[in-house]
């Protein structure tokens, strides 16, 4: 492995060492060995139980691996149970997407675009649920607003109404904790988007004439879809992926719990077969996003001079957003307390 | 097409002081006024508090007889062209251009003819369906040119547009914007900070530095009669020399300079104001282009000194001469000689060429 001082030459009175060009294998060690360790890894970790599964859910057998037969994905897509299911799960991540979508906007449009006392604590405090534990998070969220909820007897008694009308379970329960969970996927790709956007963009269709209005729905909202639609993606693979809400809440009409449910009852080719499904809808989903996002990526067209963003500096409106701001960023950490609390 | 006009313009930061301080400027009807400055010195704010994206301290400003002083950006119809561009990424090239149209109820056909009128103004014909990060830098600009010509606005701003293209495209695109300007008559206002573009396409020039308009005047004027000494320094390669006026005789007026050297200087070359009487200080200044090799005849205004720089710049040969009166900077234009660092050369302050400032106050 030396590069080789071969023949030495002689210049003048001082010897220099002649150097061979290092051979492929040398300029690419880098490369190669970074590859190696990833491709080790991507194949123990992820591919090679990915194959697995779809191996054993066209098995003859329902518990062992052997031979190769189509017969019980046939029966899976014929079982009501199952189809329910999978349209369940989509329909849960769709409709997550959704909520965490409005949510995470809008607390990245309130926390980045003005100012405000507060407004760092509130930015810091804003991604605090994606560190939420999956089972203790989803407990939290099962004693404050579950049946027998602590929001609901809380607004009860202060607007007398009966909590137990509120009370969420199943779907609207899986929905709130993923909302809650899930919506800083949007809130860092849509508030990194405007950290990073040009004023001047703004004050370009103030000057032609455009209304606040017509500049906020032509020009600074969709400047903003790149981000949301990464923030889709990320929320539509971890609600699809979601185990533990529809766990606690008793909704069992996802695959996740058709897959623990097969499992339980000894049918592992049909666990593996919902996996498998389950991958591949993730897997399109993936494939449909990033064809959008080849597409439409918007380079920064600045060079130099971006202003700095006008911050809102009346007194009085500080105090507006302040006062929608702080309690905003505080219910969305309730659930983080009341881990703490208890 | 408008005048503009600022009275007593005034405008401070917290965390910079004041930017701009009263400020009065009048822009005639069709006039391509050029606010141009060293960076810092007020000519961006100034454009910005007449594009409607800065609210004056104290002040007014009208459009013709309209008071716009406090009236929203939206509702001045200006055309601004932005330093970075500021097109708008998601939308065609078309798109952008006919923003300003859409805003203004004009769809269709209508919409349609004119922007292809916009772009071929701008020679973009070719391009109308491209996205905007296809283009090149300088057909950016040319298209945010468009896009603010396109609804004919009453008033063209213009807040350092070349200032990220390269030195060629730069030469281009001043001829395209002169172009423009002459087709279309709109009152312009431009700002830079580079002189060449300001005295190559201005009808008047303001040259500001902190804060404070210093001269209004055509490109002529404030090139070969700067008014006080920042003009004189800022614009081209100026040589300043303080001195104290000995005799006026006439039109000849003596200046004895602090080595005890006297040159002559015409009296009619002063800038307006400025004493010329025996006792009174005052600064000689004469441009680098305008000093030349002294001839075996010439006695008066003659100075000599080491060559301790030269620079080969294309046109010009860059001199700089260690002399009695101090450094001197001369720009040799196809001269026969090519001095090199070390020589001696004797030059000729040619008293029709040099000019009074004031002198620098006293700090």
């Amino acid at each position: 492995m030396t590069t080789g001082t071969t023949t030495p030459c002689e210049s003048g009175d001082t010897m220099y060492a002649v150097y061979k060009r290092p051979s492929l294998f040398r300029r690419r060690f880098n490369v190669i060995a970074t590859l190696t360790v990833l491709l080790v890894v991507l194949f123990w970790y992820v591919i090679g139980p990915m194959i697995a599964t779809a191996r054993r859910s066209l098995s003859t057998d329902r518990i062992n691996t052997m031979g190769v037969s189509f017969h019980a994905w046939g029966e899976f897509f014929l079982s009501d149970t199952q189809r329910s299911a999978i349209v369940g799960s989509v329909t849960l991540s769709i409709l997550s997407v959704i909520t965490a979508g409005l949510l995470g906007t809008g607390v990245a449009i309130l926390l980045s675009r003005w100012d405000f006392p507060g407004r760092r604590f509130c930015q810091i405090l804003a991604l605090l649920p994606i560190a939420s534990p999956p089972l203790m998070g989803v407990w939290a969220f099962k004693l404050l607003f579950g049946v027998g909820g602590r929001i609901q007897f809380a607004l009860g008694e202060w607007f007398g109404v009966a909590p137990k009308d509120f009370w969420l379970q199943g779907l609207a329960g899986v929905l709130i904790v993923h909302t809650m969970t899930i919506y800083p996927y949007f809130y860092l790709t849509v508030s990194a988007a405007m950290m990073s956007s040009d004023v001047s963009l703004e004050e370009a269709s103030y000057s032609m004439g455009a209304s606040k209005v017509r500049t906020w729905l032509r020009v600074i909202l969709p400047m903003l879809t790149p981000a949301v639609v990464a923030g889709a993606l990320l929320t539509f693979m971890s609600s699809m992926a979601s185990y533990t809400a529809p766990l606690l809440f008793q909704y069992t009409n996802v695959m996740t719990q058709q897959i623990v449910i097969s499992k339980s009852n000894g049918d592992m080719r049909l666990a593996s077969i919902i996996a498998t499904t389950l991958a591949m809808i993730s897997i399109l989903f993936l494939a449909v996003i990033r064809s959008y996002e080849q597409r439409k990526i918007y380079r920064t067209q600045s060079k130099g001079g971006g202003r700095q963003r006008s911050t809102v500096t009346s007194p009085l409106a500080r105090i507006v957003i302040a006062v929608i701001a702080i309690p905003l960023t505080l219910f969305l950490v309730l659930p983080i307390i009341m881990i703490l609390v208890l | 097409m408008v005048s503009v006009t600022l009275d007593r313009l005034t405008k401070s930061f917290s965390r910079s002081g004041v930017v701009v301080d009263q400020m009065n400027l009048r822009v005639e009807e069709g006039e391509f006024f050029t606010l141009l400055g060293p960076s810092g010195c007020g000519k961006s704010t100034t454009l910005r508090m007449i594009a409607g994206f800065e609210e004056p301290d104290s002040c007014q400003i009208r459009f013709n007889d309209r008071d716009v002083t406090y009236a929203p950006a939206s509702k001045r119809d200006v055309g601004l062209v932005f330093q970075n561009y500021a097109l708008f990424p998601h939308m065609s090239v078309a798109k952008n251009v006919g923003f300003g149209l859409a805003v203004r109820k004009i769809r269709g056909s209508a919409a349609a003819e004119r922007i292809r009128e916009a772009l071929a103004q701008v020679s973009l014909t070719q391009q109308a369906d491209a996205r905007v990060d296809e283009l090149s830098g300088g057909q950016q600009q040319r298209v945010a040119l468009a896009r603010a010509l396109v609804y004919r606005p009453q008033l063209l701003l213009l807040d350092e547009p070349m200032s990220n293209l390269d030195a060629k495209l730069r030469l281009d695109t001043r001829a395209a914007l002169r172009t423009l300007h002459e087709e279309t008559g709109i009152t312009s206002i431009y700002v830079t900070h580079d002189q060449a573009e300001a005295l190559a396409m201005s009808t008047r020039v303001a040259v500001m530095n902190t804060a404070e308009v210093h001269q209004v005047g055509t490109p002529a004027e404030v090139y070969e009669r700067p008014s006080t000494r920042f003009v004189a320094t800022f614009l081209g390669r100026n040589n300043i020399y303080d001195g104290v006026v000995t005799t006026v005789d006439g039109d000849m007026v003596q200046v004895r300079l602090p080595d005890g050297t006297t040159i002559e200087v015409s009296a009619s070359r002063t800038s307006p104001g400025l004493p010329l009487a025996p006792g009174s200080a005052v600064g000689a200044s004469i441009r680098a282009e305008a000093v030349h090799i002294a001839s075996q005849g010439d006695s008066q205004n003659v100075v000599s000194g080491t060559v301790t720089d030269v620079e080969f710049v294309g046109a010009t040969l860059s001199c700089q001469l260690e002399t009695p009166i101090g450094s001197l900077l001369l720009d040799l234009i196809g001269a026969g000689i090519r001095p090199t660092r070390g020589n001696r050369l004797s030059v000729l302050l040619s008293s029709a060429s040099i000019y009074f400032v004031p002198v620098e106050p006293t700090p």
